[in-house]
């Protein structure tokens, strides 16, 4: 499928991008500072796979805002936005981007586009846990890199255009001559 | 009841719809719907007779029935629910008209989710991860042929009017639409079964046995895009067995997201490419003198089937579509009984009446609403 071919590029290109930030050190962070004192229920939906980390945040926040108190419901990524459409989450955690299809789901829906606010950047190496991916070849094999033209030029094919959120854009399109199908044209 | 008062009362559900159709665009001697078994109310043993009164009326079911769904369902939801609230009195219903009901029914905040299209593999996904069983799903009408108001409609495939093939077997759509693929989805499994080699590919006239100036035309593929929609998804189930990779040299001709629709677009590119080949709707297609619609074959002995009100309404024609209800029943758990017999007045002659009637879809064939009965069991 396209759009899965699509997303897979553009979490790629998110984990890419992150990862040069990631050798910073949290202390480069500005500490959380209350603005206002809040109290009631925050309840999520989304990937068990964050469980252990959203205790971490929210034994953290209590300390600062004690009467705020956490339902969870965390059964899966697919099931996450799902909670925030009926009102019973407050938040999902998706263990990646919402699917252009999700997101035009959700506009439909409501008339109104999601807010995705970027949490983390993926595991490096921990399997389940928004793994970057990794590009290999055989051991054998000269070449040590490629870049992401090539990377669509090899698993891509030609196309008349491509989702952006729920956008159709044409910029997106190329024709077969940028194929790579043989070694000879990678270099 | 005997041969006669049978007669009779088909006699007088064919006069009720004639009046009831008028101006709809729909006949009702179009569809066989005196063949379907009228509603009738049985109430289960775990009836209490006379617990639930409400105005004097004490019989039938009781309780909220929360039913979520696209908002092209509204005004057929709202025919069914006036009559099934004159048969049930003691029925409330809460409604949310909005499109996909998965999330209220994955979140337990419906009991019923009417979608215009079939579930998406992400939708399943997500009602398997919270309840670990799949939803039952029932087909409750055939997707519209050619009317105004149509939706979900059948894809019709379509060339050129020069074009001398008239018909084509879904084997060769998958090898005009399709490429080479290791396997396929058949709802949340992957099955190679489905796999297919590149020499099944068909990218030439030559290879669908053309011959002259035809035979060194590569074919001009047009259509809507191969990622969000209702039509490509059908394409995929049931021409590519699951499978979801495309012949990539489709011209993907995109409704905008929520603006234009591309359909007249897409007719267009066929009437004025004599090599070409596309998919759309009838409403559109049967527009354009320029082109033909083309018949499908499920096997490769026949017979072909043309797109027609009829072969769609029989369910014959390869590329029919539908539209579906799902509700959560844990696995060999019954229905509850307010959700049960809403469902099975959808499926019965007065439910599929209103189908007609509302004119978005074509109703359930006998045989087709005999299968969905029985789901219900």
């Amino acid at each position: 499928m396209r759009g899965g071919l699509y997303s897979f590029l553009t979490c790629f290109l998110i984990a890419a991008a992150a990862g040069l930030t990631g050798a910073q050190s949290p202390s480069a962070l500005p500490d959380y500072k209350p603005e206002a004192e809040v109290s009631g229920v925050i309840r999520s939906w989304g990937t068990p796979r964050m469980g252990t980390l959203l205790k971490y945040w929210q034994e953290g926040v209590r300390k600062y805002q004690p009467n705020v108190w956490f339902v969870d419901s965390l059964k899966g990524t697919a099931s996450a936005q799902f909670g925030l459409h009926v009102n019973v989450a407050d938040l999902a955690l998706s263990g990646r981007e919402l699917f252009p299809y999700e997101y035009y789901g959700i506009y439909r829906r409501s008339q109104l586009y999601p807010v995705e606010i970027e949490a983390a950047t993926g595991s490096e190496r921990v399997r389940g846990k928004s793994t970057a991916l990794g590009v290999f070849v055989h051991k054998d094999n000269p070449i040590s890199k490629l870049t992401l033209k090539q990377l669509d030029a090899i698993y891509g094919d030609q196309r008349t255009g491509g989702w952006q959120k729920i956008e159709w854009v044409g910029s997106a399109a190329r024709g077969a001559k940028d194929n790579i199908r043989t070694w000879g044209s990678s270099g | 009841m005997t041969g006669r008062a049978v007669m009779g009362l088909r006699a007088a559900v064919a006069i009720f719809l004639a009046v009831e159709l008028v101006g709809s665009g729909a006949a009702a001697e179009d569809f066989d719907l005196a063949s379907l078994p009228p509603y009738q109310w049985e109430p289960g043993p775990e009836y209490e007779r006379g617990k639930h009164c409400h105005n004097d009326g004490c019989d039938g079911e009781w309780g909220v029935l929360r039913i979520h769904g696209t908002e092209l369902v509204q005004h057929l939801v709202h025919l069914w629910q006036d009559s099934f609230l004159k048969l049930h009195s003691n029925i409330r219903f809460s409604d949310y008209f909005v499109p996909s009901g998965f999330s209220g029914l994955t979140a337990g905040t419906a009991d019923i989710n009417l979608m215009g299209h079939r579930a998406w593999r992400s939708d399943l996904k997500a009602f398997e991860e919270v309840y670990g069983y799949p939803p039952l799903e029932i087909m409750f009408a055939t997707g519209g042929f050619n009317l105004g108001k149509g939706n979900t409609p059948g894809v019709i495939v379509f060339v050129n009017r020069d074009n001398p093939i008239s018909g084509l077997t879904m084997k060769q759509l998958d090898g005009i639409f399709g490429a080479e693929r290791t396997g396929g989805w058949n709802g949340l499994t992957w099955s190679t079964q489905a796999a297919r080699g590149a020499k099944d590919d068909i990218r030439t006239w030559a290879q669908l046995g053309l011959t002259g100036d035809w035979a060194r035309q590569t074919i001009q593929l047009y259509g809507i895009d191969a990622t969000l929609s209702n039509w490509s998804d059908l394409i995929q189930r049931v021409v590519f067995h699951g499978g979801d990779k495309w012949n990539p040299a489709l011209h993907e001709m995109v409704r905008g997201g929520s603006k234009a629709p591309a359909d007249a677009q897409i007719v267009r590119a066929v009437a004025e490419d004599r090599y070409a080949i596309g998919f759309n709707l009838m409403r559109a297609v049967e527009k354009e003198p320029r082109v033909k619609a083309l018949a499908i074959a499920s096997s490769d002995r026949g017979p072909y089937v043309p797109p027609t009100r009829e072969t769609m309404y029989r369910r014959t024609y390869p590329l029919t579509n539908a539209v579906y209800i799902y509700i959560n029943r844990p696995p060999g758990k019954p229905i509850s009984p307010r959700v049960r017999e809403f469902l099975s007045y959808i499926l019965s002659r007065q439910g599929q009446q209103s189908v007609v009637e509302d004119g978005m879809y074509l109703p359930l064939n006998p045989e087709a609403a005999r299968e969905e009965r029985r789901k219900l069991q």
